[in-house]
């Protein structure tokens, strides 16, 4: 009994002979790929992908005949996305290629399309969580008359085309309220920078608000009820206890929302227009410069796109962010 | 017939230490400690749930350490019970004679018989979501054992249950056990439900296993200061001991006692002694171990009045209730003694 | 003490303001743009419409209920958006499950960079996927087998839209995959059942209503989807009939445009009624798509 042999060795080497022979037929149907995608194709690429079909199947009998085909197969979707995204970046940027990259990167012209994207950005980032704390704090905490309506209502513009929320905001910003306090304000909607704050800040407040509510939501009201027995008052409750104690969702959030009002284009598109140096931020410039045939400014500025992207996610997971959205 | 060796694991902050347990066909066996002591993380390893860093699961001498939980053959309970609530009763009941593919006549009638067993047939075609705690308690005993499990695991099975209902579900505990002969583990927190249903009691503390034996076993022989203490020896004080011969005399308060066959310690010592074996002196005589003092306080309970006394140093001895038991007042001088037997002496912490 | 019942009253009240305001806004921007849906009597047909195959007449938003190419557009959107929404459904359920249960090395990078997804800019996933599809490898790999996914119907629109309903799906099936009780699952496999029997008895079942929200948001978000279809695949209107297979003209999806993209081309081109009509039409959907998620009570994460 002491020296019985471990019944998992089979099923180890099993696993380790799967993944060997997965991978196998990965490469050689990747070769198959680059062999046809090269002209090459004909017997020599097809008995290639026959094999490579052929070893991953062998893949998937011995993984099946060891209770591990589910699991195998869910990793191999998130590998598969994985993978493809590497792709879709990877391909951008071998396109680009280092000298290019070198040139375009080094460019005025790209920061400061960049540095116009940050500011204006940051702007109605700071505008949307000004107003999106108190309706978060709402959602989460105070009651309403018909509740899924009125966050049907908050969520719309989030969920309707960006673009059709371009064009609806001509209507918006011509009727008489909307009119009268921009008129009063003096602001210049149309090829400026304040009109791109404005729909930035438009297609944001709905997100603003959600991820406050999921971010107060996190916070056990227990909490509040308490400092309020102490003899609090609900602003000073709101801010010393609740505010600190949502201060990772909300800064979680402000990260989110940030990233999501930097990456506004197709409202810009309609509403305000393009103009060199004030609307043209990131991702409009993309669009503006692909209209233009300029393949290497688009494709330097989806890079910088995708890494301002991914790094605001990456901070958002360092904060410790998980909020939830819907 | 179950072996659980060397058993260590980590997850996040929590650790279990090199854990070793047996237990023999048809044992009831129940592993006891604290909140957060590890008997959840043991039964677990058991059921297959977590993966342990070393150490072996070994069913009928057959190692099944790195075997799926559908391989073992093993009936688990989960705290919350966990029914499926998108199944009703029967096919809570049947589901692991269907995951096994036994035809369906033999599923109906091996759920119908269960059912009837532990009478919930009536509750056949009901959801889990309006079932009360004893119900669900009953269909998920009954889902696990439909299957003639090799060994059945339950995780607080009495924890979420009224305390009226507890004593009645515990005694239900018992009979299915002698009806099946099933090998049960049985996690609890709680000593008092534990000395109702176990054979044996395995006490845990903070993912170490203190002491394995039968209850006799532990009120007699607790091994260490915190199975003393988690067994309800309420005096358990530091004291000072010196060897005279085959017994140890502890110097406690006023003065010296006497302890039988703890002959190994020397110096501080922790001393515990149980209420129920401290005797009060109603008489002239004067037994070795007796003590003089006050009664501080007093606390009746359901089944006896606890009395808090301060003899130099405080004690709490318990006082059955009964007809024409003299009761005491706050501020009495009293008497009391110990059986050297009593007196257990442990090493200082 | 009535003080600080009347500094809690200002609080709430200000949380209600900032609340309805938001609130009214939405209704604002949506019914401000009522009257673009009725022309003005001065407009002229112009040249820039002259591609048109049919005219329309100048009326109550362009009268785009009559117009066959409008039905041709909303076949061909529903249906690509539900096939996408399928697809991701099929990869991303699988792969939130795993990323739920499984411990996969590298989690963290994978988490970072499937939620960068979602904010990345419509132009430049379209671009990218330009890049990807019409130049290195991918594009050899296409002429030599005889297909392309550009500026097609199937694959190109499914591919342009499948980058972000995959991303807002595979969040909303995270939250519904790890909002179930562990339990269940451990429960299941206990008693014999394997884990492919366990996902689908058990699971599946336990995380529907999460599931069918994330569904419904990915198909929202494949319908909203704009700048990535403009880019990857632009217009097809235009575009003579002979262009398309059979099964586009089988299924009344040739000549039509996304949805969006059409929106867009009409504003554009100045049929302001028309454009809105659709706008409208697009709001509309989202608007009930939206309600039934938050009827079924789904959540999504961000990261």
């Amino acid at each position: 009994m002491k020296n019985a042999p471990d019944p998992s060795l089979p099923r180890r080497r099993a696993k380790t002979w799967a993944i060997g022979l997965a991978g196998t037929g990965f490469v050689l149907l990747l070769l198959a790929a680059l062999r046809v995608a090269a002209g090459e194709g004909g017997v020599g690429a097809t008995r290639l992908a026959v094999l490579g079909v052929g070893s991953g199947a062998g893949a998937a009998v011995l993984l099946y005949r060891q209770h591990m085909l589910w699991p195998a197969i869910c990793v191999s979707a998130t590998l598969g996305i994985l993978a493809t995204y590497l792709v879709f970046v990877g391909s951008t940027a071998v396109y680009l290629g280092w000298s290019d990259a070198a040139y375009f990167f080094g460019q005025e012209r790209l920061w400061a399309r960049v540095w116009l994207t940050v500011w204006t950005a940051t702007i109605s980032t700071g505008l949307s969580v000004i107003l999106g704390i108190p309706v978060g704090y709402a959602l989460s905490r105070l009651r309403f008359p018909v509740p899924r309506l009125i966050a049907t209502l908050i969520d719309l513009p989030v969920m309707v085309p960006a673009a059709a929320i371009g064009a609806l905001l001509f209507g918006f910003v011509r009727t008489p309220p909307v009119r009268n306090v921009l008129d009063a304000m003096g602001l210049e909607l149309a090829h400026s920078a304040t009109g791109v704050i404005f729909v930035q800040f438009v297609v944001t407040i709905a997100f603003a608000a959600r991820l406050m509510k999921a971010s107060f939501d996190a916070v056990n009201p227990r909490f509040e009820q308490v400092s309020r027995s102490l003899g609090a008052s609900l602003p000073a409750t709101f801010l010393h206890v609740t505010l600190p104690l949502a201060k990772r969702g909300v800064m979680a959030s402000l990260i989110v929302v940030w990233a999501r009002a930097a990456a506004e284009w197709e409202a810009l598109m309609l509403f305000v227009g393009g103009t060199e140096k004030q609307t043209d931020v990131l991702p409009f410039a993309i669009y503006l410069d692909w209209n233009g045939g300029m393949m290497g400014w688009c494709v330097s500025m989806s890079l910088v796109c995708v890494l301002l992207a991914v790094a605001t996610m990456g901070a958002m997971r360092l904060i410790g962010g998980r909020s939830y959205v819907w | 017939m179950i072996r659980v060796e060397n058993l260590s694991i980590e997850l996040g902050e929590f650790r279990l230490h090199d854990i070793t347990l047996d237990l023999e066909e048809g044992e009831y066996l129940v592993l006891l400690g604290p909140t957060g002591s590890g008997k959840t993380v043991v039964i677990e390893c058991i059921a297959g749930i977590h993966q342990p860093r070393t150490g072996r699961v070994l069913l009928d001498g057959n190692d099944v350490t790195r075997l799926y939980p559908e391989e073992r053959n093993i009936g688990y309970v989960p705290q919350d019970y966990a029914l499926f609530p998108n199944m009703n009763v029967r096919r809570n009941m049947g589901y692991g004679l269907r995951a096994r593919k036994r035809p369906a006549s033999e599923v109906d009638a091996r759920v119908q018989a269960m059912m009837d067993m532990l009478g919930v047939a009536h509750l056949a075609e009901r959801m889990p979501l309006h079932l009360s705690g004893g119900e669900k308690q009953r269909v998920a005993l009954g889902r696990a054992l439909v299957t003639k499990p090799r060994i059945l695991l339950l995780d607080e099975p009495l924890a979420a249950l009224d305390e009226d209902r507890r004593a009645e579900l515990a005694a239900e505990l018992r009979r299915v056990h002698r009806e099946l002969h099933g090998t049960f583990v049985h996690v609890c927190h709680s000593f008092e439900e534990t000395a109702d249903v176990a054979d044996r009691v395995a006490i845990l503390e903070s993912g170490r296993l203190a002491q394995v034996g039968t209850i006799e076993e532990i009120l007699a022989r607790p091994a260490s200061t915190f199975v003393a203490r988690f067994t309800r020896t309420r005096n358990v004080l530091p004291a000072t001991a010196e060897r005279i011969g085959g017994a140890c005399r502890v110097r406690l308060g006023q003065g010296p006692v006497l302890a039988s066959d703890y002959a190994a310690l020397d110096g501080p010592v922790m001393v515990g002694i149980r209420p129920e074996d401290i005797r009060f002196l109603d008489g002239q005589d004067e037994p070795a171990n007796a003590f003089r003092g006050t009664v501080v306080a007093l606390r009746p309970k359901p089944t006896c009045t606890e009395i808090e006394l301060d003899v130099g140093v405080p004690l709490v001895a318990i006082e059955r209730r009964g007809l024409g038991a003299y009761e005491f007042q706050v501020g009495q001088k009293v008497a009391v003694a110990v059986e050297p037997e009593a007196v257990k002496v442990f090493p200082r912490d | 003490m009535s003080g600080s019942r009347a500094r809690a009253h200002l609080f709430i009240a200000l949380c209600y303001a900032c609340t309805l305001v938001v609130v009214l806004s939405s209704c604002w921007l949506f019914l401000s743009n009522v009257d673009q849906l009725v022309p003005a009597e001065t407009v002229q047909t112009t040249d820039t419409e002259s591609w048109r195959t049919e005219t329309l007449s100048r009326r109550f938003a362009g009268g785009f209920w009559e117009d066959p190419a409008f039905w041709r557009s909303m076949n061909l959107s529903v249906f690509t958006a539900t096939l996408t929404a399928l697809l991701a459904a099929l990869i991303g359920i699988p792969a939130a499950y795993a990323l739920t249960h499984y411990r996969i090395p590298g989690r963290g990078i994978i988490d970072v960079l499937f939620s960068s997804v979602i904010v990345l800019p419509a132009s430049a996933v379209g671009l990218c996927l330009i890049i990807m599809f019409q130049y290195g490898p991918l594009h050899g790999l296409q002429e030599n087998l005889g297909f392309q996914v550009p500026h097609t119907l199937l694959p190109g629109l499914v591919v342009a839209q499948l980058v972000l309903a995959l991303a807002m799906g595979l969040s909303a099936w995270r939250a519904a995959f790890a909002g179930v009780n562990p339990r269940f699952e451990h429960v299941a496999r206990s008693l014999g059942s394997s884990r492919w029997r366990t996902f689908w008895t058990v699971s599946l079942p336990s995380a529907k209503s999460g599931l069918i929200a994330g569904f419904i948001l990915a198909w929202v978000r494949a319908l909203a989807e704009f700048g990535a279809v403009l880019i990857f695949c632009g217009t097809f209107r235009e575009l003579p009939v002979s262009r398309f297979p059979g099964w586009a003209k089988d299924l009344q999806m040739q000549q039509a445009d996304y949805l969006s993209v059409g929106m867009w081309v009409e504003i554009e081109f100045g049929n302001i009624e028309y454009g809105f009509g659709i706008a409208f039409a697009l709001v509309l959907i989202s608007a009930v798509s939206v309600y039934a998620i938050h009827r079924i009570g789904g959540k999504g994460y961000v990261w």
